[in-house]
C-alpha cells in the first residue's frame, strides 16, 4: 500500500458534476485526486476477506444481542426495542453497509466501526473512482464492483422483500452528501427495474384513517429507503407509528444494532483475539491509558477523542455523548507524508464488493476528510 | 476483482432545495380574554365568558400535553384532511374556482379529485360551518382563527395570500351539503425532527 501524489487532471470537477457528484468540494476539498493509493492484489485479497468474515461475524453478533435480550448498551427507546428485535427476526433484507479499516498494507485490517445503517461516501466509491481510473491509470484495477452489486441486489430484494410498489427514496433533505448518495441510490433501484421515487423525509404523510404512510399524493408508501438513522427514526413523532404500519424500510430496523457502537464491545466479548478486531470495552479501565473514546451514536468522527499516556492528543467537536461511550484500544492510523487514510470497505447484501479512502491530516476521521482514489495494479 | 463496465449516466440535475416542512399550528388555541371582561369580573365574583374560554382552553391544552406524555404518537402535527371528489366541478363548488382542486394521479383515488388540505372541526366557534384550508404553500405559523379557526369562509386573522383558502359552499366536511365522496386524514413532519441539524450520513 502506497500514496502517490498526482497532478489533477482539468476539467475534473465537471466530469464530476456530469455523473451527479456536484458536492464534490464541500467544505473546501473533498475529492481529491491530487494523490493516490495503490495496492497490490494481495492487499486486496487481505482486505476482501477480512470484511467478509467481519461482516459475518458481525450477524453473529446481532443474533447474539437479540437472543440474549442484551440491548441496555444500545441506547435504543425501550419502547421500540421489539420492534427492531422483531426485524432480525424475520430477517428483513438489508442494502448495503460500509465498515471502517484501519490498514497499512503490513498488519491484518482493524474494524474500527461498520455504518451499517446511514452509510455515504458512495457515489465517489463506486462510479467517481471508477471515472477516475478510467482517465488516469486506465492499464490497472481497481476493487470496485459496487455499482454492479447494487443493481443485483434491488434485483434480489424485489423478490426477496417483494418491493413491488414504487420505493420511496428518502433523507432529511439538508445535506448536498445525502441527497446526492440518495439520488445515486435511486437510480440504482431504477435501472435495476424497480421504481425508484425521491421524497423528502418531512414530507412523509401519515393517514389516520387508513394506518398507512403515504406520500405527497396521498398514495401509499409501503417501501422506503431512508438516509436516516434508526436512533432518530424511532425517536421521532412518526416512531411510534411504524409498528402500527407495514412500511418495509431499507436499511431494516436490525440494523440500528449493527450500526451503533455498542457492538463493538460485544464483538471483541464474542471474538477475543481475533485478528480483525481491535480491544474494545464499555469502560476505559481495560485498556490501560491509551485508547479512542466513541459515543456509541456517532457519526462522522463527531465527539471522538484520541486518549494517549492518559492525555486527549486529539478530539472531534459534536452534539453526541449523552448515550454514553465506548473504548477502543489506540491503533494509531498509518501516516502517509502527513496524511492519515481509512479504508471504507463496502458491503453489498452480504458480498464484499469494493473500497473508497478517506484521508485527513487529523487521525480523526471527519466527515470533512478527503475522498483520495485508489487503484491496484 | 472488478473488469470493466459501462457506468449509465443518471442525477443530471442539481440536488434538490430541501423543502420546509409543513408546520401547522394546532387549531386550539386559547381564545383571547379582553380587558373588559376583566374589569367585570373584578366586580363580580363569577367567571365570565373569557374567563371559561380560557379555562376551556388551558384544559385542552392540557388535554394535548397529557396526550403527548403518554406517547400517543401525537407528537405529530394534528392531521389535516382534504376532501377527494369524483368530479373537479363538485370541487369547485364547494372550494371555489381556481387552483384549489388537484387531480389525484395515483393510489386508490387516481382519476378523482382532491380539494385543498384544511385542519378538521376541534372545537370552539364556526361549529363546523365550514372550514379553513391550509394549501401547501401556506406560510408556517398563517394562523387559523382562535377557538379552532373555523370561520365560514375566509379565515379571520389570516393575511391575503398566505395560503389559507376560503370555502365557498356551505357543506360540513363529508356530508351535510358538500359534494365530496370522502375524506383523508394525513398528517406530515412527523420523520426528520431529530436530525434537523445534522447530515444523517455516516
Amino acid at each position: 500500500m502506497r500514496r502517490e501524489t498526482l497532478t489533477p487532471r482539468a476539467g475534473w470537477a465537471a466530469e464530476m458534476e456530469e455523473i451527479g457528484f456536484h458536492f464534490h468540494s464541500m467544505g473546501g476539498v473533498y475529492w481529491d485526486e491530487s494523490a493516490c493509493y495503490g495496492f497490490d492484489a494481495a492487499e486486496i485479497d487481505t482486505l476482501e476477506a477480512a470484511t467478509a468474515e467481519l461482516h459475518a461475524m458481525a450477524l453473529e453478533a446481532v443474533e447474539h444481542i437479540v437472543r440474549q435480550e442484551r440491548f441496555e448498551p444500545f441506547a435504543l427507546p425501550m419502547a421500540h426495542v421489539d420492534y427492531v428485535a422483531q426485524s432480525w427476526k424475520r430477517r428483513d433484507p438489508s442494502l448495503y453497509g460500509r465498515m471502517d479499516l484501519r490498514f497499512d498494507g503490513q498488519e491484518p485490517p482493524k474494524l474500527l466501526e461498520y455504518n451499517a445503517d446511514t452509510p455515504t461516501a458512495l457515489l465517489e466509491a463506486s462510479v467517481a473512482q471508477w471515472r477516475w481510473l478510467k482517465a488516469v491509470k486506465p492499464g490497472a484495477d481497481q476493487y470496485n464492483s459496487i455499482h454492479e452489486r447494487l443493481l443485483e441486489r434491488w434485483q434480489a430484494l424485489a423478490k426477496e422483500a417483494r418491493l413491488a410498489a414504487p420505493i420511496a427514496f428518502t433523507c432529511s433533505g439538508e445535506a448536498p452528501e445525502d441527497l446526492g448518495t440518495v439520488e445515486y441510490l435511486a437510480d440504482t433501484a431504477s435501472q435495476a427495474g424497480l421504481d425508484g421515487r425521491l421524497l423528502l423525509l418531512e414530507d412523509i404523510g401519515w393517514d389516520e384513517q387508513a394506518g398507512r404512510f403515504v406520500d405527497l399524493d396521498e398514495a401509499p408508501v409501503t417501501a422506503l429507503f431512508k438516509l436516516y438513522p434508526w436512533e432518530w427514526m424511532l425517536a421521532d413523532a412518526f416512531g411510534p407509528k411504524l409498528r402500527k404500519s407495514s412500511l418495509k424500510v431499507i436499511e431494516p430496523a436490525w440494523k440500528a444494532l449493527l450500526s451503533n457502537k455498542a457492538i463493538l464491545p460485544i464483538l471483541w466479548e464474542l471474538f477475543p483475539q481475533h485478528p480483525n478486531l481491535l480491544p474494545c470495552a464499555f469502560e476505559p479501565g481495560p485498556l490501560g491509558d491509551s485508547y479512542v473514546k466513541k459515543p456509541r451514536l456517532s457519526r462522522e468522527g463527531a465527539n471522538v477523542s484520541v486518549v494517549l499516556r492518559g492525555q486527549v492528543t486529539a478530539e472531534a467537536e459534536g452534539p453526541y455523548g449523552a448515550e454514553g461511550f465506548v473504548y477502543q484500544a489506540l491503533a494509531p492510523l498509518p501516516a502517509y507524508d502527513g496524511n492519515y487514510p481509512v479504508i471504507g470497505s463496502w458491503v453489498v447484501g452480504d458480498v464484499p464488493c469494493g473500497i473508497g479512502i478517506r484521508e485527513d491530516r487529523s487521525p480523526i476521521t471527519k466527515n470533512s476528510s478527503r475522498f483520495v482514489p485508489h487503484y491496484f495494479a | 476483482m472488478a473488469s470493466d463496465r459501462k457506468v449509465p449516466p443518471w442525477g443530471s440535475g442539481k440536488p434538490k432545495e430541501p423543502q420546509a416542512p409543513q408546520a401547522p399550528e394546532p387549531p386550539h388555541d386559547a381564545a383571547p380574554v379582553s380587558p373588559e371582561a376583566g374589569a367585570e369580573e373584578a366586580a363580580k365574583p363569577r367567571m365570565g365568558i373569557g374567563t371559561i374560554l380560557l379555562i376551556a382552553g388551558v384544559v385542552f391544552a392540557l388535554g394535548f400535553a397529557v396526550w403527548d406524555f403518554f406517547d400517543f404518537g401525537s407528537t405529530a402535527p394534528p392531521p389535516e384532511q382534504r376532501d377527494v371528489y369524483a368530479r373537479r366541478e363538485e370541487c369547485e363548488q364547494d372550494w371555489g374556482a381556481g387552483d384549489k382542486c388537484e387531480p389525484v394521479r395515483d393510489g386508490e383515488h387516481a382519476g378523482r379529485f382532491y380539494g385543498p388540505h384544511y385542519f378538521p372541526y376541534l372545537g370552539g366557534y364556526g361549529m363546523g360551518l365550514g372550514r379553513s384550508s391550509l394549501g401547501q404553500a401556506a406560510a408556517p405559523g398563517a394562523g387559523l382563527a382562535p377557538g379552532g379557526g373555523m370561520a365560514t369562509g375566509t379565515v379571520p386573522g389570516s393575511a391575503p395570500g398566505a395560503g389559507l383558502a376560503p370555502r365557498t359552499g356551505m357543506g360540513t366536511a363529508t356530508g351535510g351539503g358538500s359534494h365530496a365522496m370522502s375524506s383523508v386524514h394525513v398528517s406530515r413532519g412527523g420523520f426528520g425532527g431529530s436530525g434537523s441539524h445534522f447530515s444523517s450520513g455516516s
